[in-house]
């Protein structure tokens, strides 16, 4: 969403009112956005309370004014990370669309029924990564900065990720075949 | 992912709203509680910078004394300290009081068992520096008063200062601190100076004192101008007294923004005849934005020279920080952390001054 810049240039300079206004033209954005990760309305409040407490804290640092939806959601994706984590729950996803993503990358057609178990068997890392970048089309720089790592770790996450998805799917593969 | 939100019930907008709501109040009730955080008292500063790693940043006083209890327990024996300006490390304050060029006041003032002495005032072309010795009955927590006293000018408040504030620990009980206050166009040779110090409980302390700028001051007027990586240095002026000397200077670059701007990182080198270096002082300055450029102006000091010198070198440099950060006040009393970009704050290699001193 493109925002007024000198109501952002306002609130950079501290003006509570411009910041709150800011958020209200983004909240239908911010409410969907954290729902699509930590899935309930009380989780998904609790988030994006969170987010207008730490924007407000961090906005006097804020750059570059045209970057403000980006620079909030960033914030808003790693408070949802962040609150998952903490109850030790992994990024949710919608099957049918990780799965189209995933099949390009892919050479053969994975299904359904197997992606799940494989990704579960993954590390919670693992995981995360590949819900973010192939799911919430995040980039491996914001990934980076959600999950506080180096984009270099995140690289071989992805890396490894991937390798231990597609050997998973395999066993899976086998041992469907061995039992139909 | 849409399709995740699309059957789910009505948006909440109310709670939504309550929640963003929620968040900037507990900012800004953490911001409050965040005892780290020094109150500074940012009242009619226009622009003030503060550089963290400048060498012989003025600002170094605070919290750089060492604090012995032993000491500390001999020294509160002692009623009452000299001089703030004869005790300061700053020799251009020490033969500015040895020579009698300050204004003694000597005038103190107790509030809530906190009596603040104001011992003396200088008034230099650059700059006024004030000496104050502030004794408490119990031991103040740290930036107790802030960022320093506000002024006046002949009663009336300037329209922006800028300057600096340091303390210095002599015992549980006894601070020393020295204020500097840069000279703007504002401030007439003679006038009364109105001190107002603010204690972090709502303590006010106000002085007025009338001062006199030091007369025996040797002005050379340089107007140098020098345009190099595209900053524009025009190094105005140079000023010596025994109480030590100033270079006045002005920049201007293109931009508007002040986080990228490269004037307020200029300091000077200046190395004597023999290639001996005197040492300078960085300090505040102030900046303001003209059209599409950025304008700074600020006077830099030095030690006193003595009459050996017949010649100064005087190099300008850019002082880049390693780190940290500067912070930009308004008029309005906002602040703004301005985060420094390296790519853009690179060494600038100016050409040096050769300035004869007339004997």
């Amino acid at each position: 969403m493109k925002h007024d810049i000198k109501t952002v240039k306002k609130a950079i300079n501290g003006d509570k009112s411009a910041f709150e206004k800011l958020l209200i033209q983004e909240e239908k954005m911010l409410y969907y956005k954290a729902l699509s990760y930590v899935r309930t309305k009380e989780d998904a409040l609790d988030v994006i309370q969170e987010t207008a407490c730490k924007a407000f804290l961090a906005i006097s640092q804020l750059k570059n004014p045209e970057y403000f939806s980006t620079w909030l959601f960033k914030i808003l994706i790693r408070e949802c990370y962040s609150l998952l984590k903490s109850r030790d729950r992994i990024i949710p996803y919608e099957e049918n669309e990780l799965l189209k993503k995933l099949d390009r990358e892919q050479d053969e057609e994975i299904e359904s029924f197997h992606l799940s178990e494989a990704l579960s068997r993954l590390r919670s890392s693992y995981q995360t990564c590949l819900i973010l970048f192939y799911y919430h089309d995040l980039s491996i720089k914001d990934i980076a900065e959600v999950m506080e790592k180096p984009s270099g770790t995140i690289k071989t996450y992805l890396r490894r990720a991937k390798k231990t998805l597609k050997s998973e799917l395999e066993r899976s593969y086998k041992l469907n075949e061995k039992t139909s | 992912m849409k399709r995740l939100h699309d059957q789910i019930e009505e948006f909440p907008k109310e709670d939504v709203r309550s929640a963003i709501h929620r968040g900037i109040s507990q900012a800004e009730k953490q911001r409050n509680d965040d005892i780290m955080q020094p109150k500074i008292n940012k009242k009619r500063r226009k622009v003030l910078y503060t550089l963290g790693s400048v060498a012989a940043v003025f600002m170094i006083l605070v919290g750089s004394s060492y604090y012995s209890p032993a000491l500390a327990s001999s020294l509160s024996q002692i009623p009452i300290i000299g001089s703030v300006f004869g005790n300061s490390d700053l020799i251009g304050l020490q033969q500015a009081q040895e020579n009698g060029l300050t204004n003694k006041v000597g005038e103190t003032q107790t509030v809530d068992g906190i009596s603040v002495t104001l011992d003396e005032v200088l008034y230099t072309p650059s700059k006024i520096t004030v000496g104050l010795i502030i004794e408490t009955e119990k031991e103040l927590e740290e930036h107790y008063f802030g960022a320093g006293m506000d002024i006046t000018i002949n009663g009336k408040l300037p329209k922006g200062s800028s300057g600096s504030y340091g303390e210095e620990i002599q015992s549980d009980t006894v601070i020393t601190a020295i204020q500097e206050i840069s000279v703007s166009e504002e401030m007439p040779d003679a006038f009364d100076l109105g001190l107002i110090l603010h204690g972090e409980n709502g303590e006010k302390w106000y002085f007025t004192t009338p001062i006199e700028k030091i007369t025996d001051v040797q002005q050379i007027p340089l107007d140098h101008s020098q345009t190099v990586d595209g900053v524009e240095l025009t190094v105005k002026e140079l000023s010596l007294s025994e109480a030590g000397g100033s270079i006045s200077f002005e920049s201007l670059e293109d931009g508007t923004d002040f986080a990228l701007s490269k004037g307020k990182y200029i300091e000077f080198k200046l190395v004597d005849q023999n290639g001996n270096e005197i040492t300078s002082y960085s300090g505040g300055g102030s900046g303001e934005i003209r059209g599409d450029k950025l304008f700074y102006q600020s006077s830099k000091d030095f030690d006193p020279i003595d009459n050996s010198v017949t010649e100064l070198t005087i190099t300008p440099y850019l002082a880049l920080p390693s780190g940290g950060g500067s912070v930009e006040i308004d008029e309005n009393g906002e602040s703004r952390e301005l985060e420094l970009n390296f790519d853009v704050l690179q060494p600038v290699e100016f050409e040096s001054i050769k300035v004869e001193i007339p004997q």
